[in-house]
């Protein structure tokens, strides 16, 4: 009975050990993008969570983990749910375009990312976690469309990567536009670029048909 | 700022750089929002400088276009693209440094569409469509920073105008 007891107690205590630190992803993303990163301090996040800052660090290491893993958790809610990882029967000219028509929805993930590619302009800390946690969707990204490449209709001859690279960098761009109050002029013409990109990926039709079966 | 962020600017640090008292530099700018704002808008006199010199040496074109932006991407001058970044970044903050941010961009988003008029269907919307791709790949080379940032720009522009359908003559 106490083994049980103790067990309950062990799992409730994981259990609210991760909703903390979900909890503390979601508000450092928040003051991150609407005050900057840089003007941010652990203390002010302890403030604001009613937490002690000690208690921030038992669960991340320095604010540069906390910057990462913040977007780490928003890329994988808005883009891989959405899908940059592509489940296996999507149409991924409908899903990237998909996502240009919801582009205002991840405007705070923009705002974060640009956020942490300032500071890593003069922090080595951030960037490296920063250049870990970007490399680490990209190569998912581009694994995903080499998988289905063929079943995309893709060019043999296109460079998946920099294709990947070619979309995450309209992404990017935008959340440095919109850092100084530059709108896209409207979310249909930002979903129509997506979708002229994406086609640009396949092979043209009359290619299509020339491609000998394996 | 540039070596180590606008955070660690102080007139401390400054005074020892410049071989001033810090009451000095207190005495001149007062506070150190005043220090910074100061810094960013002498490096945005600077961006401006070297946007109207690259604006008068761009040829007409996507070509045009690619050369601007790549002029414009700091391969002359160490630290330009950084600067870039800061700056855009503290715009956030103050509105007379966001302000000039804006117009930074849109006067380069009509370069682009100047050079780019006789691109099919017309230019319009194309200057923000190219400037949102060239400051996406500034940003992933700054993480990155793999080969030439010259070169990163030259591609990937060349890229865009390619799946677009645009000219580069």
């Amino acid at each position: 009975m106490t083994e049980r007891v103790a067990g309950s107690q062990g799992r409730r205590s994981v259990e609210d050990a991760r909703a903390t630190r979900a909890r503390l992803l979601d508000l450092a993303g928040d003051l991150f993008a609407e005050r900057g990163y840089l003007q941010t301090s652990i203390r002010d996040l302890a403030n604001h969570a009613g937490v002690t800052s000690g208690a921030i660090y038992g669960h991340f290491r320095n604010k540069a983990e906390l910057l990462a893993e913040a977007i780490n958790a928003r890329t994988a809610a808005l883009l891989e749910a959405d899908t940059m990882g592509l489940p296996r029967n999507s149409d991924y000219v409908e899903t990237l375009t998909r996502q240009g028509t919801r582009a205002p929805k991840r405007r705070r993930l923009r705002a974060l990312i640009v956020q942490g590619a300032s500071a890593a302009q003069t922090d080595e800390e951030t960037r490296t976690r920063l250049r870990e946690e970007q490399r680490a969707h990209i190569d998912e990204w581009v694994a995903g469309f080499e998988r289905d490449r063929e079943r995309l209709g893709l060019d043999p001859a296109l460079d998946i990567e920099a294709a990947v690279l070619f979309v995450w960098a309209a992404e990017l761009g935008l959340g440095v536009l919109e850092s100084v109050g530059i709108e896209p002029r409207t979310v249909k013409s930002w979903a129509d670029v997506q979708n002229r990109f994406a086609r640009s990926w396949q092979l043209p039709p009359d290619r299509k048909r020339a491609t000998p079966k394996k | 700022m540039r070596e180590s962020g606008p955070d660690s600017l102080s007139f401390g640090t400054l005074a020892g750089r410049v071989q001033l008292a810090g009451s000095t530099l207190v005495q001149r700018f007062g506070t150190k929002a005043n220090l910074l704002r100061a810094a960013l808008l002498l490096a945005w006199d600077r961006l401006d400088a070297d946007t109207d010199r690259a604006l008068k040496r761009a040829g007409h074109g996507g070509t045009g276009v690619v050369e601007m932006l790549v002029m414009l991407s700091g391969q002359y001058r160490p630290g330009t693209f950084a600067d870039q970044l800061l700056i855009l970044r503290e715009d956030l903050r103050d509105p007379v440094l966001r302000a000039r941010g804006q117009a930074w961009l849109a006067m380069l988003g009509d370069a682009v569409e100047l050079r780019l008029a006789d691109a099919p269907g017309g230019s319009r919307g194309l200057g923000e469509i190219v400037l949102t791709h060239w400051q996406g790949t500034l940003t992933i080379w700054g993480f990155r920073r793999r080969g030439a940032i010259s070169s990163q720009v030259r591609r990937s522009l060349t890229d865009l105008f390619d799946r677009l359908g645009i000219s580069r003559d």
